[in-house]
């Protein structure tokens, strides 16, 4: 008999609905393992277990009255901390917004609530979602549960632990430059970047507009779809908003005919073997179970850190530049408001942080704007044009979703750039708008997960989790870190 | 020596619309400090804008009316700087495509009409407002104007003289009232005005170019003219004294001190403005297509230029009637019913610029402000034309009475038994005792003083409060005079 | 393009941010690195008039619909320093009426 906390999230809310298992029951076996194992983890920043069974209890006083709460009933679901929740903290991981306490909920926070969910604690990430490791938090890093020395991955560690863990069986990200996908790779769940403006935006503390998604995290495919339809679709606040619902994503089907293409710039010299073997492996499955599989070339490819590392930091720069003390948060004490500007900013906001509002700062000041900026964007054009172009001949693309699995605490944090570069397979499909998904696909000798990588063109989610759920019956099914120990 | 004058004029008019720029908060004026506010204006973290259709649609009126280029695909960009006002550390604005192009306006002052060329047209957000505490070394910072849309209107420094500055902000005004696009009232903060002046002087067979001087806040149409004069004069007198070292600054900015009449040097930022203007990602571009051009183009009533001349041509008023009847949108409609209403145009006319326009002045209002239905005035007019009252009676008479209260004149003219006396028998006898009480004027007359009858008639005039016919009274005093009465 | 201390000091200006002069010189390196990186696309060779790509939309706005606001305590919530009405913030030196 499994525990309730490892059932999937598809299960849980059938079970609940039935009334097999009460809410509060799914909540409590969550809140015991969420406080048993955060000291280890760090995953969560924030957890309130009275508001938690709150909200499963009326869960389950509107199942007794009649009602049908709605297809995520009594499902625990974290929350990455940079999604505003009415009256809960949002700090985004950083010194800056420790105090502050949204009065207003995200748009896709809204859908949850409405759906049925249970909206369980806020989790940790790199701070303002700068970075691959969750190291850059200002309230610590989250340790990976398949080895508490090793990063969880980031920016949305914390989302990708808890749900690694069995904390909650579902767990919202945000994803800019692969902050989804990276660590669902390295933590061993799946974990997926819609089409851009396929979410809405609003109520998502942003850090790059132009790449920012909101995403999910669930052990399975399924779970992971069962979210995205729940906070998907048009909303009016956000005018990148694509204004389209969700499209059917557990739809049975197969791969048979699906043209996967496999690009050669993922698959050069960066790419350690141990990962190479796992995904190779899993692509030559999709092989066997009837795809085509093809090689393909994205010549432009090769650029996409350093257009990434422009343009992120650049409309990050400007995103932050509401952080000076005046309305909320912490407040510098300074002689005058330029002192209180530069003292708030200078001392609240972490290294990486401020490197990259110096990075994006620069990049578009007088004189450099077109060189940089101006350049980046041209070439992301070029990039996107690409992109379409290959999937006029293939559905798919498939690659790794990380260059090795997870890395040693403080490995590459003397090295910003090693850092960045690490994130070379997943920078792409953001830049392109496409969506794109990890699932685990083996471990390492070491017993690290390893992720593959699967992209489609805009709008394909459909076809994405096809090919997902297919190559999810192919592969081992998802295997528990060790329980920490007592 | 001899000098060109270069005024060209930047002005930000706020667009009367129901919401904000890019959230749904209201636009209002006077509202509690700090109410109008919503996640999006106040910059919250996770706020993203939405711009507003409307007003959109009343800038590109805008730019119909002022026969500007419109951009076929327009889009926002963010300004960066530092302000506690700025709720977002940045405005969204626009940059290098603004809604529209070229354009002018036409400019009336005594010298004649001129042509004033503009350079662009664009949309942005208001930004908050503060309030300087220096007794606590403080200042306080209100977010309710945050948001509001305004219009940005660049001209070409085509202006040449401050009476054109005026006359440029005053055919703006009458502008953007005829389109109802705004109320744009300096007082009220709705219209902003920044002049940029410098001068070409031409001096020993080369041309100095003094520094364009921008001057910043300017709260009147009078005190924008008195700036713009002093900034003339004061540069002239600079370059007497500095001759070509003034051009050393290419730019700077002054304040203004109406007191003192004068502007006055501005402390200059340490560093330069470096906006860092990007296109804004939240927003994505909007295509301006025939559609919404023409959708623009109905909201563009007859203009003030035009209706000037139909005035002119339809109802044969004079130029200076039909301008001061066409300053105002509200007050040419108010004429136009008024002569719908079965009033003659040209007493009309005269009755709105004149009376109407005291009574308007004095109650601190509008022509229209005052309530008096076009109808009631049309029945006024119409008694004093056919003869019923004297003109002077209806003015000091009725005209106040049917302000305050809502009586058909006729029927306050019987009431108050102040219709025109044109029999003669019930003249006859104040005629009388006019020539015995003025004996000096009738013998005056008598002896061939035409002029002299004026006492006389006066006399009677005055007797007869107003409203005896005055060439009734005029007749009966010459018959009596000449029978020797 | 090498970024020295100085340049960064200008930048943390347009910023800012305040940083120590020590601050300064390692943020120099590192930023000078990163740019060193980002400075191969100058190389890439891109078609014929490449438009700069910004946005996947297009016409997107709200009619003007007057909604409801923050209550005003929702809004000083969060504010370091307030006084039931107004935001306050230390004195502004430069002064601008806006």
């Amino acid at each position: 008999m499994s525990e309730l906390w490892q059932l999937s999230a598809t299960a849980l809310a059938a079970a609940v609905r039935s009334r097999e298992a009460s809410a509060v029951d799914v909540a409590e076996a969550h809140l015991d393992r969420a406080l048993r194992w955060n000291d280890q983890v760090e995953a969560f920043l924030h957890l309130e277990p009275d508001e938690v069974r709150r909200q499963a209890r009326e869960i389950d006083r509107r199942i007794a009255a009649g009602e049908d709460p709605g297809p995520l009933a009594g499902v625990p679901v974290a929350i990455k901390d940079n999604l505003c929740v009415r009256g809960q903290p949002a700090t985004c991981a950083s010194r800056i917004l420790e105090p502050f306490v949204p009065p207003y909920d995200a748009h896709v926070i809204e859908r949850l609530r409405v759906k049925g969910a249970v909206l369980f604690g806020k989790t940790n990430l790199d701070e303002f979602a700068m970075g691959s490791s969750t190291e850059n938090s200002a309230f610590g890093p989250t340790r990976n549960p398949f080895d508490l020395e090793r990063t969880a991955g980031g920016s949305s560690g914390g989302s990708a632990a808890a749900v690694a863990a069995g904390l909650a069986p579902l767990a919202l990200g945000s994803d800019t430059g692969g902050s989804i996908r990276q660590p669902a790779a390295l933590c061993g769940v799946v974990g997926m970047k819609p089409t851009y403006g396929l979410v809405s935006r609003y109520g998502l503390i942003a850090f790059a507009s132009s790449l920012d998604q909101i995403g999910p995290f669930g052990r399975t495919v399924d779970d992971a779809a069962l979210l995205l339809e729940a906070v998907g679709g048009a909303d009016a606040r956000d005018a990148t908003s694509a204004g389209v619902p969700v499209p059917d994503l557990r739809r049975p089907g197969d791969v048979k005919g699906l043209r996967i293409g496999v690009p050669r710039e993922c698959f050069g010299e960066g790419l350690a073997p141990d990962v190479r073997a796992l995904v190779e492996r899993a692509i030559k499955d999709l092989g066997k179970a009837g795809a085509r599989i093809e090689e393909v070339s994205l010549p432009l490819s090769v650029h996409g850190i350093a257009v990434y590392y422009i343009v992120a930091p650049s409309e990050a720069s400007s995103n932050l530049a509401r952080y000076d003390g005046v309305r909320y948060g912490l407040r510098g004490d300074g002689k005058d408001v330029e002192e209180m500007f530069s003292l708030t900013r200078g001392e609240a906001f972490g290294p990486e942080v401020k490197r990259r509002i110096l990075l994006g700062t620069f990049a578009l000041s007088s004189g450099y704007y077109e060189a940089y900026y101006g350049r980046a964007q041209r070439v992301r054009a070029a990039m996107r044009h690409e992109m379409e172009e290959c999937f006029k001949k293939v559905d798919l693309l498939a690659s790794a979703t990380t260059p090795t699995a997870a890395f040693a605490l403080g490995e590459k944090t003397d090295d910003p750039l090693a850092m960045y570069l690490s994130d070379v397979l997943t920078v792409t499909a953001p830049l392109c708008g496409v969506p794109a998904l990890s699932l685990p696909c083996g471990r390492t000798a070491a017993g690290l997960p390893v992720g593959l990588h699967l992209t489609a063109p805009r709008f394909g989610e459909s076809v994405l989790f096809r090919a997902a759920r297919a190559a999810e019956q192919m592969l081992p099914p998802f295997a528990w870190p060790p329980e920490p120990p007592r | 020596m001899k000098h060109k004058v270069l005024v060209g004029m930047e002005v930000h008019l706020q667009l009367r619309t129901h919401s904000k720029m890019f959230c749904g908060c209201p636009v209002k004026f006077g509202a509690p400090v700090n109410t109008l506010v919503c996640p999006v204006c106040l910059g919250l973290p996770g706020s993203l804008p939405v711009p507003n259709r409307d007003a959109l649609t009343m800038a590109l009126a805008l730019a119909t009316a002022m026969g500007c280029e419109i951009n076929n695909l327009t889009k926002f960009d963010r300004k960066n700087y530092f302000y506690p006002d700025l709720p977002k550390g940045y405005q969204i604005s626009q940059y290098d495509r603004p809604l529209a192009t070229g354009g002018a306006v036409e400019v009336v002052t005594e010298a004649g009409v001129k042509s004033v060329r503009l350079r662009r047209l664009h949309i942005e957000e208001d930004v908050g407002k503060n309030l300087h505490d220096d007794a606590r070394g403080l200042s306080r910072v209100d977010f309710n104007r945050a948001g509001t849309p305004l219009v940005e209107i660049v001209s070409e420094p085509d202006l040449a003289s401050a009476e054109e500055a005026r006359a440029y902000l005053n055919a703006l005004r009458a502008l953007v009232q005829y389109l109802d696009v705004s109320d744009a009232n300096m007082q009220e903060g709705n219209l902003r005005c920044e002049p940029n002046v410098n001068l070409h002087i031409e001096d020993a067979g080369g041309v100095v170019k003094t520094p364009i001087i921008e001057v910043k806040n300017l709260n009147s149409v009078r005190n924008v003219e008195r700036a713009v004069k002093f900034e003339i004069d004061r540069q002239l007198a600079e370059y007497r004294e500095k001759g070509a070292a003034v051009t050393k600054q290419p730019r700077a900015t002054r304040g203004y001190d109406d007191q003192r009449d004068q502007t006055f040097e501005m402390r200059e930022k340490e560093e330069a403005h470096d906006y860092r203007y990007f296109p804004e990602p939240d927003i994505p571009p909007l295509s301006i297509d025939a559609k919404w051009r023409a959708e623009a183009k109905a909201r563009v009533p007859e203009l003030p230029a035009a209706r000037r001349r139909r005035f002119s041509d339809q109802f044969g008023l004079s130029a200076y009637d039909a301008d001061a009847l066409t300053r105002e949108r509200a007050t040419a409609d108010y004429f136009e019913q008024a002569v719908a209403a079965g009033a003659p145009p040209k007493p009309a006319a005269n009755w709105i610029t004149s009376d109407l326009a005291r009574h308007a002045n004095d109650r601190k209002t509008s022509v229209k402000g005052l309530g008096l239905a076009p109808a009631r005035l049309a029945a006024l007019v119409r008694l004093v034309e056919d003869g019923r009252v004297a003109r002077q009676v209806a003015s000091k008479d009725v005209l106040p009475r049917l302000l305050d209260g809502d009586d058909d004149p006729e029927a306050l003219v019987s009431k108050l038994g102040l219709a025109r006396i044109d029999d003669a028998s019930r003249i006859e006898d104040v005629a009388r005792r006019a020539i015995a009480a003025n004996a000096r004027a009738a013998a005056d007359y008598r002896a061939g003083k035409e002029k002299a009858i004026g006492a006389l008639m006066g006399f009677v005039m005055r007797e007869m409060q107003g409203k005896a016919n005055s060439d009734v009274v005029q007749d009966v005093l010459k018959r009596l005079l000449r029978e020797g009465a | 393009m090498a970024i020295d201390p100085a340049e960064v000091l200008r930048i943390a200006r347009l910023a800012r941010l305040k940083v120590e002069p020590e601050e300064a010189s390692r943020l120099a390196k590192d930023l000078d690195r990163i740019v060193g990186h980002i400075d191969s696309l100058r190389a890439v060779k891109l078609p014929e008039g490449a438009e700069a790509l910004t946005y996947f939309g297009k016409d997107v706005h709200r009619p003007d619909d007057a909604r409801g606001c923050l209550a005003k305590d929702d809004a000083l919530r969060n504010a370091p320093m307030e006084d039931g009405d107004f935001f306050l913030v230390p004195k502004i030196v430069d002064k601008e009426e806006s």
